[in-house]
């Protein structure tokens, strides 16, 4: 990062210009052709019927035709690249760029549902400060006096917490709390699978390697749902539309409730939770003692391979199979995912599962190295609960008086044994940088309305990149929906707090500026940068046009060295512990859709049908048919889900992919604040975790709490309707012997559709 | 329109191939193999349609208007008994999902039954609705086997809260309460991409590819293919020719393992949508 000349520095800048706040306005709807503003003159939509042609209208601007911004979609940290379609000066629908190596021009529903965010009539569009215990709206000028008095000074004992980050927001937090003299920046996001990435780091050097999935002619999943919510669900499915082609790969999940993945697998393997390390262990024995397996052999492999079975409920038979087909069908790829790490001896089950990668051969094949980045400080930081854990211990015991939150609702996620309301509660202040009023923000002193990322310039790394090097820009699609000076882009608000501490600062009188600047100083170090294409266009020009019209750029990056995989030896505990009066495993599974909550404020998500369970608008378990027959539930009972930490009471859904032994809720709902379509809807499987840990990372055993179930209403008491308080867009399981979905064999697919 | 020239368009639909002759027919085809039923089709068709949400209780009085749905099925059909896994306590084949939005049938058994000619039959192959003639009798949803027309029992636009109005598609209209919607194959962009021909002087053509269904264009594993079936250099028609599936035919004649049908195609209903098969590796 440069700095500008010297002789541009405006110095004696008010706080508020400073801030960026004065130049924000002016900022606005930047377009892929340059620093160029327009004036939405056709206003139809807010009544104001101003429909004047523009005077000067620019080229690309016509009324009735569409103009596409690139930028970035932030509703995950996959961070698609997007194409932004506007339409007289507001987004109306969010296409995938067709550019992007991260999307292929493909989005998935939470993408799509970004605009409904965006446009969202509960989104905070004034400050709001906290008097006589209560919260209310409030002046610009006064949040940013409180601001300063709050956070323009160094504090030690200051505590911020994001949710996942990367680019230039990661690096310009850093900024300010480097300048502000505090170490405690923590991240946090609930689903990425953090267990998993430490052990990804241990054993291959990448915490996220790249994955060939169409090289492989098998994959086999421990739990990884890289359909639905792992890590880039769109790259991943994109690479499994070419893994299912003639010849066509073959899918086996093993997990014990059924992910959007396994509703696709060829095989899907219901296994006890907690044993998919030792299944991975007795795969690798049967494996290295098998007389066609030609490769490396690792670690001491005697293992009793009944126990195993009466352990994991998967039969010798069907471990057999799986061993010849891991044999024969090479190069393999074999993944693990969070509903096998979620334990207490997560890291273990991970290590033994992500093992057999060395073993069969799939490092340097389906597994591969990546480059060690250019720009470190971009890179993503997903977080985890290990620092969630932190922050809240933290504030706790009044290691920090001051806690700053954005991207992040750790009072909606946090278990109830964490405590994190009354950790919270004894920060002397607490500032919500906010777009809704979510759990954490209405227990914030200072809540400040941010802009949506289709309003704010920023620059991010996607958690999975496809190509090294890849950096996505983000441009505002169209003026701030609630006009101007009611909400600012976090990027503006902390550039005006680090430049208070850091004078370096005062060089960019904008975010927006600051980010053209960091990507004009990044010229040199990119492959093949834009240059003028315009007649008496510059060459600066010609650039900024040219990257914003990508969406993206792509640094030069050293070449990657092969990954040299270093086996962990595998330490699984024997036995479980026995559940007392908690007979049931709990899974809270997270799901396209509303993912961990973060979109329950989004209808279109609320009503998208649950892609297995086809509920909607709503929180439910799922039961196996036999453990619903033995308990007496029928889908529509009202139960009462209790673990050691806390009870839940939620509707039944008698569902088959779900292992006997084990009962599901999924995440998303049970908010108690979060706007009109998010609030008083469902329940929350987090809350009644049980403190248990990864012994090596930290990080919550989100799995690994049992927990009984007792009725507590027949569905008939609740509802008359068919399905008691539920409801199910599809009621119909079966075909009924009608032909509406055909299958064939693989076997039949390849042999007329593969090549040659 | 007079009451003669509605006759006269119904009996001329009724022959077959009346629209043989023009250069366009809009056709898809949808590959079960790649599709993951992951509903990224459903919300871009949510987007693209001014389609709205409407509530956890008209939702369950049946009144969820997705023009696009994916239908979720844990059994096979009759006739594929053999590729049934041994007997299981759970469902370890996974599901059978497919995308499930108006078939655009040729012969369609909502059009004759209109008594307004409010649905009918244009000669881009497409079967069309003009909201602003329908009069809610709802005898085209009756009648339609695959279920997928969808009536406006409220005036759900304006229940719309601001800023909300905002993402509307100012493309195509806000269905008031009282008529009947469904899936247009997102006429909107087949009309602005025929315009934008007609703008160059080429009338009659499109090029494969310069027009997207908003579902096509979400699909993340490629499932989903549009284009003319008239244009035989098309991806969409070479996916009919190679799947051996041709229109006129209330059965398609295959060899063993050929993937392609039409749902309901037994009817004679028509459907410009071809289906393949879903794939299992037995072996697993």
């Amino acid at each position: 990062m440069s700095q500008k000349n010297a002789k541009n520095e405006l110095s004696r800048r008010t706080f508020l210009k400073a801030m960026g706040l004065t130049s924000a306005g002016s900022a606005l709807a930047l377009t892929g052709c340059g620093d160029t503003d327009i004036i939405n003159q056709v206003d139809l939509e807010v009544r104001k019927e101003k429909v004047l042609p523009a005077v000067d209208p620019l080229d690309f601007v016509r009324p009735g035709r569409e103009v596409h911004y690139a930028s970035t979609c932030r509703q995950c940290p996959a961070n698609c690249n997007i194409h932004a379609k506007t339409r007289e000066g507001r987004v109306i629908k969010l296409e995938g760029n067709p550019t992007s190596s991260t999307n292929w021009g493909r989005m998935c529903a939470m993408g799509q549902a970004g605009l409904q965010g965006h446009y969202n009539p509960d989104r905070l569009t004034k400050p709001m400060v906290r008097k006589g215990g209560k919260l209310v709206e409030t002046t610009w000028a006064e949040a940013e006096t409180l601001l300063k008095k709050y956070l323009g000074k160094k504090n030690a004992k200051l505590a911020w917490l994001s949710g996942a980050t990367s680019g230039h927001q990661a690096v310009i937090t850093k900024a300010y709390l480097d300048a502000a003299g505090s170490q405690n920046h923590f991240v946090f996001d609930t689903v990425p699978p953090s267990v998993g990435l430490a052990a990804n780091e241990k054993m291959f050097g990448h915490a996220i390697p790249k994955y060939d999935f169409d090289k492989a002619k098998l994959i086999v999943s421990f739990g990884a749902d890289f359909l639905g919510t792992w890590l880039s669900p769109v790259q991943f499915g994109a690479q499994y539309g070419q893994f299912r082609n003639a010849p066509r790969g073959t899918l086996v999940q093993i997990e014990p409730k059924m992910t959007l993945t396994g509703s696709n697998a060829d095989r899907w393997i219901a296994i006890k939770p907690g044993t998919e390390g030792h299944l991975a262990l007795a795969l690798a024995s049967l494996i290295a003692k098998d007389s066609n397996f030609k490769g490396k052999k690792i670690g001491n492999l005697d293992v009793d391979i009944e126990a195993t079975s009466a352990a994991t409920g998967v039969s010798i038979e069907r471990m057999h199979k799986l061993r010849d087909m891991l044999i024969a069908q090479s190069p393999s790829l074999i993944l693990s995912g969070n509903s096998a790490e979620g334990f207490a001896h997560g890291s273990q089950a991970a290590n033994a599962i992500l093992m057999l990668n060395i073993m069969l051969g799939n490092v340097g094949e389906t597994i591969l190295p990546r480059s060690k980045p250019a720009f470190e400080d971009l890179q993503p930081q997903l977080g985890g609960w290990a620092e969630m854990k932190a922050f809240i211990d933290g504030l706790a015991d009044g290691s920090f008086d001051t806690a700053v939150v954005y991207g992040s609702n750790p009072l909606f996620q946090a278990p109830d044994f964490m405590k994190a309301d009354e950790a919270f509660a004894k920060a002397k202040m607490r500032i919500a940088f906010s777009m809704f009023p979510d759990e954490t923000t209405m227990a914030c002193d200072l809540v400040l309305p941010v802009h949506s990322y289709l309003e704010e310039w920023n620059t991010s790394v996607p958690a999975y990149a496809a190509d090294d090097g890849h950096l996505n820009i983000q441009q505002p699609v169209m003026n701030p929906v609630f006009g101007k000076g009611s909400t600012y882009a976090y990027g503006d608000i902390m550039l005006g707090l680090v430049s208070e501490l850091d004078a370096t600062f005062k060089n960019w009188d904008s975010y927006g500026a600051y980010i053209r600047d960091a990507l004009a100083t990044m010229k040199p170090t990119l492959v093949n940068p834009p240059k003028a294409t315009v007649a008496g266009q510059t060459d600066e020009e010609g650039f900024m046009q040219g990257v914003l019209a990508a969406g993206f750029v792509q640094t030069k990056e050293a070449k990657a060295s092969p990954i040299n995989a270093k086996a962990s030896s595998v330490n699984l505990p024997q036995g479980e512990a026995e559940g007392g009066k908690y007979a049931y495993h709990l899974v809270p599974s997270a799901r396209m859709g509303l993912y961990d909550g973060r979109f329950a404020n989004i209808p279109w998500l609320q009503e998208l049908p649950d892609q297995l369970a086809a509920v909607v608008w709503d929180s439910w378990v799922e039961i196996h048919p036999k453990t619903a027959e033995k308990l007496g539930l029928i889908t529509g009972d009202k139960v009462k889900v209790t673990s050691e930490a806390g009870s839940l009471e939620v509707s039944v859904f008698v569902f088959p992919g779900i292992h006997e032994e084990t009962i599901a809720i999924p995440l998303g709902q049970g908010h108690t604040e979060f706007g009109r379509y998010a609030k008083g809807v469902g329940v929350n499987p987090h809350k009644i975790l049980t403190p248990v840990f990864d012994e090596e990372t930290g990080e919550l055993a989100t799995h690994a709490t049992k927990v009984s179930i007792t009725k507590i209403a027949n569905r008939g008491d609740v509802d008359t309707r068919k399905h008691g308080d539920l409801v199910l867009e599809s009621i119909q399981t079966s075909q009924k012997g009608r032909e509406i979905v055909k299958s064939v064999s693989a076997k039949d697919f390849d042999h007329n559709e593969g090549e040659g | 329109m007079s009451l003669s020239r509605m006759l006269e368009n119904w009996s001329r639909l009724n022959q077959r191939d009346y629209y043989k002759d023009e250069p366009i027919m809009w056709g898809m085809s949808i590959d079960l193999n790649k599709c993951t039923g992951c509903a990224s089709c459903v919300t871009a068709c949510y987007a693209e349609n001014n389609i709205p949400a409407v509530g956890k209780e008209k939702c369950a009085t049946g009144h969820t208007m997705h023009w696009l749905r994916i239908e979720r099925y844990w059994d096979l059909p009759e006739s594929e008994a053999d590729l049934a896994v041994e007997e299981s306590e759970y469902p370890e084949r996974g599901a059978h999902f497919a995308p499930m939005m108006c078939q655009q049938c040729n012969h369609a058994p909502c059009e004759p039954v209109c008594p307004v000619a409010a649905t009918y039959h244009n000669p881009d192959g497409l079967n069309a609705q003009v909201y602003n003639r329908c009069i809610g009798s709802r005898y085209c949803g009756t009648n339609c086997p695959f279920k997928v027309r969808y009536f406006n029992f409220f005036d759900y636009s304006e229940d719309i809260p601001h800023p909300m109005e905002m993402l509307l598609n100012p493309d195509l209209t806000v269905r008031s309460k009282g008529v009947m919607e469904k899936c247009t194959f997102c006429v909107q962009r087949l009309r602005n991409a025929k315009g934008d021909q007609a703008d160059k002087g080429i009338r009659g053509h499109v090029e494969d590819g310069a027009v997207q269904t908003a579902c096509q264009q979400s699909c993340p594993t490629e499932a989903i293919v549009f284009g003319n079936l008239k244009d035989s250099e098309s991806k969409v028609s070479k996916a009919w020719e190679d799947h051996n599936v041709e229109l006129n035919r209330h059965e398609q004649f295959h060899e063993e393992g050929e993937r392609g049908y039409r749902v309901f195609e037994e009817l004679n209903v028509e459907p410009s949508v071809m289906y393949l098969d879903r794939v299992r590796d037995t072996n697993a």
